[in-house]
């Protein structure tokens, strides 16, 4: 038996819980909402399941895997747009049931990203559900009270139920908790703060003497589920996630950035002498572009660019090295898309071209693609949007040095031959 | 910012923020506008989207100030942000909130 999961997104009232990872990693009683969506699926048999993901399906792959954890085969579909069931439906194929991951799969009418006060109510409503309170780890300490792995609670603590008090959870002196509380994993409570009819997401700091009441608090995110008002805290001794730096990618785009400056500092004094003597013969020397930004760039109007004409190979997108350094370009990612081209992208998956943004190098390039609008230029723009991973982007680093630089050509390999298969599958996706 | 009498009464307006950028220019904007006369000083929150803990201690030192003219601070109209802050910071038990 196969089934499909659609991970919601786009959930405006919540758009704030989302800030961090997709709406179906939000962790509630101690896990994040997919995998309660596995697991059941998994009671029932499912030896397969689809998750059509639109919202960053590489943070969906790099927690849930592929499935082992469960014995399934967990496949994680990006799409465009969140689908809806019939979408999904569609692409899933004849038999197949498809469900959309908001709700909790013991209680699908309910929705949890309606609104703010719809999440507290479900979630503070299936406290004493048997998959919460039977998990292994999980003790009721008191009637109603909750405590998760390794949680660490004063003994001055003023607890009262019903609570939920996630793995490794620790709670200060004197703190107040409760009623209707849930603090997920790994929440420190400081000493003296109250908490009342609260959802305190997980790896979020709670400062000493602060008093919450009726909020759902995710890091520095504070929201009130009553009035549905939502302010972010900028004293994180009041109010801050304790997430480590979730900032490999972003470490990774800086350093990006800073050998970009390192190469342009370092060549610029004989690019500037070819450019001055192409501008004495009267040449042009560079050539402006527009590309279409990628989906989730901070602004919707196109993204200038310029490239020498006078070069070629990877020379003549010397200027795209200040894009890096401005942070609009990274150094592998999918090619620029003139708004014209992007308009041409026809379906979902040809769409997938703009889910990432835009490189300096590209796998097609790495793969041997002329055309830089081909159809088999949009198939590698596509799964390199799927598979992209740093040992991929090496690859295409190593294959483009030697396309540009030695005249080489990549186009073996495991890419080449899962391209073919996604040539195939582009064709018959529906629009 | 704007400050204006009203008997006993300092009535404060058109606060867009109060964090650390400004907090010190208004809390000696403030003082600057207080006479002798003056024992409430009513500060209308209307139209503050923002306060941090800057924005928040400039408050507390006003109430100071008042307190030693047997005064008070009163708070108009917290947008709902910045009444969370209250909230969260229990200020809404030191100062007088009201909604009109």
């Amino acid at each position: 038996m196969n089934a499909c999961l659609i991970c919601p997104h786009q959930r405006e009232s919540v758009a704030s819980l989302a800030e961090n990872a997709p709406l179906g990693l939000f962790t509630l009683l101690g896990k994040p909402l997919l995998e309660y969506w596995i697991e059941h699926l998994v009671l029932r048999g499912c030896k397969e399941i689809t998750l059509f993901a639109s919202d960053r399906p590489e943070k969906i792959r790099e927690t849930l895997g592929e499935g082992e954890r469960w014995g399934v085969k967990l496949l994680v579909q990006p799409t465009a747009r969140e689908l809806s069931l019939a979408e999904a439906a569609d692409k899933a194929g004849a038999g197949i049931e498809c469900h959309v991951a908001d709700s909790f799969p013991w209680k699908p009418d309910q929705k949890l990203f309606s609104s703010l006060g719809d999440l507290f109510r479900v979630v503070s409503q299936n406290l004493d559900h048997p998959d919460m309170s039977n998990r292994v780890g999980v003790k009721e300490i008191r009637p109603g009270i909750w405590v998760g792995r390794q949680a660490n609670i004063s003994s001055t603590a003023v607890l009262t139920a019903p609570c939920w008090i996630g793995d490794r959870a620790k709670i200060g002196n004197k703190a107040v908790v409760g009623p209707c509380v849930i603090l997920e994993n790994e929440v420190v409570v400081e000493e003296g703060a109250e908490i009342r009819e609260s959802l305190i997401g997980s790896q979020t700091f709670v400062g000493s003497a602060i008093t919450l009441n009726q909020s759902i608090a995710s890091g520095a995110q504070l929201m009130n589920w009553n009035t549905g008002s939502h302010t972010k805290i900028v004293d994180a001794f009041l109010l801050c996630s304790l997430r480590p730096l979730e900032n490999s990618q972003y470490l990774q785009r800086l350093c990006g950035r800073a050998v970009a400056a390192g190469l342009m500092v370092v060549t610029s004094p004989i690019v500037g002498l070819a450019a001055g003597w192409m501008l004495l013969m009267g040449q042009r020397i560079v050539r402006p572009r527009r590309a279409t930004p990628p989906q989730g760039y901070p602004q919707a109007k196109p993204i200038i660019y310029f490239e020498f004409p006078f070069f070629q190979g990877g020379l003549r997108r010397w200027p795209q090295m200040w894009n890096i350094v401005k942070g609009e370009f990274v150094w592998v990612g999918n090619r620029p898309l003139t708004p014209n081209e992007a308009r041409k992208l026809e379906n979902d998956f040809e769409k997938l071209w703009l889910s990432v943004p835009l490189g300096f190098m590209s796998l097609s390039e790495a793969q041997g693609c002329i055309e830089p609008f081909c159809e088999e230029a949009k198939a590698h723009s596509s799964f390199y949007s799927v598979q992209a991973d740093w040992k991929l982007d090496l690859k295409i680093i190593v294959a483009c040095i030697k396309r540009f630089f030695l005249s080489k050509k990549e186009t073996s390999g495991r890419e080449a031959t899962l391209v073919k298969k996604i040539l195939h599958f582009g064709r018959t996706a529906p629009n | 910012m704007k400050a204006q009498t009203n008997g006993e009464t300092l009535s404060i307006t058109g606060i867009k923020e109060l964090a650390a950028a400004n907090s010190n220019s208004f809390r000696d904007q403030v003082r600057a506008s207080l006479s002798e006369a003056h024992k409430i000083i009513e500060i209308d929150l209307s139209q503050t989207m923002f306060v941090d803990s800057c924005g928040l201690g400039a408050l507390i030192s006003l109430h100071k100030t008042t307190c030693s003219r047997n005064g008070m601070v009163r708070l108009v109209n917290p947008t709902p942000p910045v009444q969370q802050i209250l909230e969260l910071t229990r200020m809404h038990r030191i100062f007088e909130i009201v909604k009109r």
